[in-house]
């Protein structure tokens, strides 16, 4: 499903070129949940936002393959028709435009860039009813503006939403959990539990082994200092939850 | 005495003199004689006036068309039938070519209209508010005017009206218009100017509100070409509780100025004014408010939104003013720009002139690029780029629209912004 080969990745910032990623890799298969765990600031958002292709990042060496296309010369709403989502560490807030306007716009979109007809009114409410319905999130929330006036957890359970109604083929969860009450938590991962297919991998960013109960991983890998520096299964979130970092910041 | 006067400085004094020719007797004539007068002394304004600084009218029109004459029947009803009113049930006043034509108006409860040549009109309230003004658009058409009509509401209008301003032939026309809404009488209006490509427009509102009354009030001059010249200034004046709702949308004109001078008179009444403008190409918006607080406890707000690029300008000057004894006014006004590309310009002048102690006031002024990380969100859902720009400028406009009520009056404001956005492919 997704391909990642030596990845090397830099940013613009005001004292020059940085570079994030250096020499990552990573594959995952169809049906695949992979979990992501690594100190603050060791590129784990960058990854999560060169896979969706925000601006900013330069890629110098390496290569993304998503279903065998070459990632990195699509462009955003490409990649989303494609089948990838990313669900925000920050959702932006977007005054003006209503959610529901926005939703049918996306989904309709991705649709017509798949050579899907365009899905009617009616049953484009049905399917965001449905999505709305299993994530908890109000009818009156879906009347406003995007994200205006959400509170945190309000609006990582809207990126959830999305992503059961656009029905994505690899789901890239950054954090997701963060900002989340306790039962916020349990709904969202069984949203996310009940999208688990064979055909559909995830990537999910955390901090938290909290979040890898609920949603459990195939793997776990630790992305330290730009690189993946370990791997394993799921015990390895339970000793980085005992043992932190420090033996990966040392290596890195 | 302007002594360089530009050829359409000329022309103006001539058509001066042809109108005087016609004057009819009606009690408005002396004021007229006067106004042209003061007119004439200093011209069109242009930049080294203060309030015409960034739009100079001296400057832009050196050579004006001809008078509009009379209207053509046939003309005016296939216009009338191309544009139907924007509000379902609304009863019409239509001013074309400057003159009121009472064959395509009606009529309805608690509604009266006059025409302003009528000798047996009442025409006593009108022209009170501009008496004082030494605005030249104002003082141009007192002067010149052509035709227009007083009306008066005198309880909860039967219907919404749609005072519809069209002018058929490339020419020069000075509509003007008095509406006097009675203490505790309600009305909502829609002032639409419908002009050919060449038109140059100069109206003028006066509008009374009433204590205790209610009025909305919605300019939309949806121009139809760079050539096209919409200079409309209104005249307000708000009695004790009254409150006045008003919005203008400007889409399209090559140049445009609308211009509110707005006076709270009385205590505990309010005003409040949006403004949503597309300035794409080559289109100067000019959208130029004086607030003035002469009352206790009343309330004013100003929110001006702007999307300019290919090279459009929009102008945005508000000067609130709150006068000695004017305690508790709250007066606000906020005006924020979009960039669509990096050809755009938009010039903002708030001044506040506050004399009194207790008082709220604040203005604000933002200008930006279209949020990338937003654009980048819409797109990051598949959204592709040009649709996700566009719905974000549609959104930041359709903002200002925020208290028109009336829902599919709403839609089709947004729709007429979102048209305006089309121009030269701007997005
Ligand atoms: N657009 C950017 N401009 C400048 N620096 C950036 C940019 N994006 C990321 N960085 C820097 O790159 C590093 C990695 O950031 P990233 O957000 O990927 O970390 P993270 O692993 O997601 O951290 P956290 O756990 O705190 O979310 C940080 O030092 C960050 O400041
Ligand atoms: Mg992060």
């Amino acid at each position: 499903m997704l391909a990642i080969e030596n990845l090397h990745a830099s940013v613009e910032d005001g004292e020059g070129t940085r570079e994030i990623l250096k020499g990552l890799d990573l594959e995952i298969w169809p049906g695949e949940v992979h979990a992501i765990m690594g100190p603050n600031g060791a590129g784990k958002s960058t990854l999560g936002n060169i896979i969706a292709g925000k601006d900013g990042y330069e890629v110098t060496e390496g290569s993304v393959k998503f279903l065998e296309e070459d990632l990195l010369e699509m462009e955003p709403e490409e990649r989303a028709a494609a089948g990838i989502f990313l669900a925000f560490q920050y959702p932006v807030e977007v005054p003006g435009v209503a959610t529901m306007t926005f939703l049918k716009t996306a989904l309709n979109a991705q649709r017509e860039a798949r050579g899907e007809k365009a899905l009617s009114t009616p049953e484009f409410m049905k399917a965001v009813k449905g999505a709305a319905d299993k994530l908890g999130v109000k009818q009156e929330m879906l009347r406003r503006p995007i994200n205006v006036g959400f509170s945190g957890g309000e609006k990582k359970r809207n990126e959830i939403m999305q992503m059961a109604l656009l029905e994505p083929k690899l789901c890239v969860l950054d954090e997701t959990d963060s900002g989340l009450d306790i039962d916020a938590l349990r709904i969202v991962s069984e949203g996310v539990n009940s999208l688990r297919s064979p055909e559909r991998s995830f990537l999910v960013i955390t901090h938290y082994q909290r979040l890898l109960d609920y949603i459990e991983p195939d793997f776990v890998h630790v992305l330290a200092g730009g690189k993946i520096v370990r791997s394993g299964g799921p015990e390895l979130a339970k000793e980085l939850e005992a043992r932190g970092y420090a033996e990966f910041l040392e290596a890195a | 005495m302007n002594n360089n006067p530009t050829e359409a400085e000329r022309a103006l004094a001539d058509l001066f003199e042809a109108r005087k020719a016609g004057f009819a007797g009606t009690p408005l004539d002396a004021a007229r004689e006067s106004a042209f007068s003061r007119f004439a002394a200093n011209g069109l304004p242009h930049r080294r006036v203060e309030a015409y600084k960034y739009t100079d009218l001296r400057a832009r029109l050196r050579e004006l068309p001809g008078a509009a004459g009379a209207p053509d029947a046939a003309k005016l009803a296939a216009v009338l039938a191309d544009n139907p009113p924007l509000v379902e049930g609304a009863a019409r006043i239509v001013i074309a070519n400057g003159r009121y034509v009472p064959e395509h108006s009606s009529t309805m409860a608690n509604v009266t209209v006059a025409s302003l040549l009528d000798p047996a009109a009442d025409t006593t309230r009108v022209g009170k508010l501009v008496a004082e003004s030494d605005d030249p658009l104002t003082l141009a058409n007192v002067g010149l005017f052509e035709g227009g009509v007083v009306i008066n509401v005198t309880g909860e209008a039967g219907a919404p009206l749609e005072i519809v301003h069209v002018s058929l032939d490339d020419g020069l026309v000075m509509g003007r218009t008095a509406v006097i809404v009675a203490p505790e009488a309600r009305v909502s209006v829609v002032e639409r100017a419908i002009g050919t490509a060449g038109t140059v427009a100069n109206d003028l509102t006066e509008l009374t509100v009433g204590a205790r009354a209610k009025a909305s009030w919605i300019r939309i001059e949806a121009g139809v070409g760079d050539k096209t010249v919409q200079l409309g200034t209104l005249h307000t004046e708000i009695d004790e509780e009254g409150a006045l709702e008003h919005l203008t949308v400007s889409t399209g004109a090559g140049l445009s100025r609308n211009q509110i001078f707005a006076s709270i008179v009385g205590d505990e009444a309010d005003a409040h004014f949006r403004a949503a403008t597309v300035a794409i190409g080559k289109r100067h918006v000019d959208n130029t408010m004086v607030v003035r607080h002469d009352a206790l406890n009343s309330r004013s707000s100003e929110v001006l939104r702007s999307a300019v690029g290919h090279g459009g300008t929009a102008i945005v000057q508000g000067r609130i003013i709150v006068d000695p004894g004017a305690q508790k006014t709250d007066a606000r006004m906020m005006s924020n720009a979009l960039f669509l590309d990096d050809s755009g310009e938009v010039v903002n002048k708030p001044e506040l002139e506050i004399f009194a102690d207790d008082v709220q006031c604040g203005h604000g002024a933002t200008s930006g690029d279209i949020d990338e990380e937003m654009v980048f969100y819409l797109r990051a859902r598949g959204i592709p780029q040009a649709t996700a720009r566009r719905l974000l400028v549609e959104a930041f406009l359709v903002e200002a629209l925020d208290r028109v009520e009336d829902e599919a009056l709403r839609e089709g404001l947004a729709d007429s912004l979102r048209a305006a956005l089309d121009l030269e492919g701007a997005l």
